[in-house]
């Protein structure tokens, strides 16, 4: 396939063309996805080079195992995940790293408008996404899956092998159990405020 | 089972924010719960607006792709 039919090609297309051994099919699928897969292992493992080693190893794994891909299971997107993830499992199991904090470099994003509110908001937001990072891995990886992947519920399901309504359960217990951290740090704050 | 429909109410609230849906008309659907969800879903809008953004190195998104082409290549 040439570059633009690769880029208005379908995943469809585009797997079957990476199951026959097209590379330049996988070159495209590989670009369609890199980001979320590298976005999703970094927020799992809250480091940039571990992130890029385990998104090299998913991208190599799914070449491996596209021939045996059934488009009518999980979408392509889910399958990639899935395999990230128990890379990432893999990996922690090996490390035993799984509540790093947040880089000194990350950037929100948000309409800021001004620097005041810049402060405020960045604040917020390293706090609630520092929070997640504390979360078990099941209540963390169904936050990540949500709102940073964004897959749907049924899809979440798949990929975790449970219920659509195990996931919801999930989804519920960890914005309460972040909510519980944001209070309590926001108290530890206060006190120290009253105390100085 | 207070957490199921708990659960379930929260994921409903979700989707309707996400619709464009303000938060006191998705708490109004459920008024019985409005205390313990707005709380939540007032975390789940800062999730939703104040991701960190990240990305790959340039160099890295390269050589990947290199490298899977060649291994495809070889391979194949």
């Amino acid at each position: 396939m040439r570059r633009s039919s690769l880029q208005k090609a379908d995943d469809t297309q585009l797997i079957a063309g990476a199951a026959k051994g097209d590379r330049e099919a996988y070159g495209a699928l590989y670009e369609r996805y890199v980001f979320k897969v590298f976005r999703h292992v970094y927020y799992l493992t809250s480091d940039l080079h571990t992130a890029e080693d385990l998104t090299a190893q998913t991208f190599l794994k799914a070449l491996e195992a596209i021939p045996r891909y059934e488009m009518r299971g999980v979408p392509f997107l889910a399958w990639l995940l899935r395999i990230a993830y128990n890379l990432t499992v893999n990996h922690k199991k090996v490390r035993a790293n799984g509540n790093a904090p947040l880089p000194e470099t990350v950037e929100v994003q948000g309409t800021l408008y001004s620097p005041e509110a810049a402060c405020e908001a960045k604040a917020d937001g390293e706090r609630v996404w520092e929070g997640v990072r504390t979360l078990r891995g099941d209540q963390r990886l169904v936050i990540v899956m949500r709102f940073v992947d964004g897959l749907s519920y049924p899809d979440i399901a798949k990929v975790l092998d449970k219920s659509i309504g195990a996931v919801r359960v999930i989804q519920y217990r960890a914005l309460s159990a972040l909510r519980r951290r944001l209070e309590d740090d926001l108290g530890h704050y206060y006190a120290k405020s009253r105390a100085g | 089972m207070a957490t199921t429909t708990l659960s379930h109410a929260l994921a409903d609230c979700m989707e309707f924010l996400r619709e464009g849906e303000s938060l006191e008309a998705c708490l109004q659907r459920y008024p019985e719960y409005q205390e313990r969800l707005r709380p939540l879903l007032e975390i789940a809008q800062a999730l939703e607006d104040r991701q960190p953004e990240v990305a790959p190195s340039p160099y890295f998104l390269v050589e990947l792709k290199s490298k899977l082409i060649r291994e495809k290549h070889e391979g194949g």
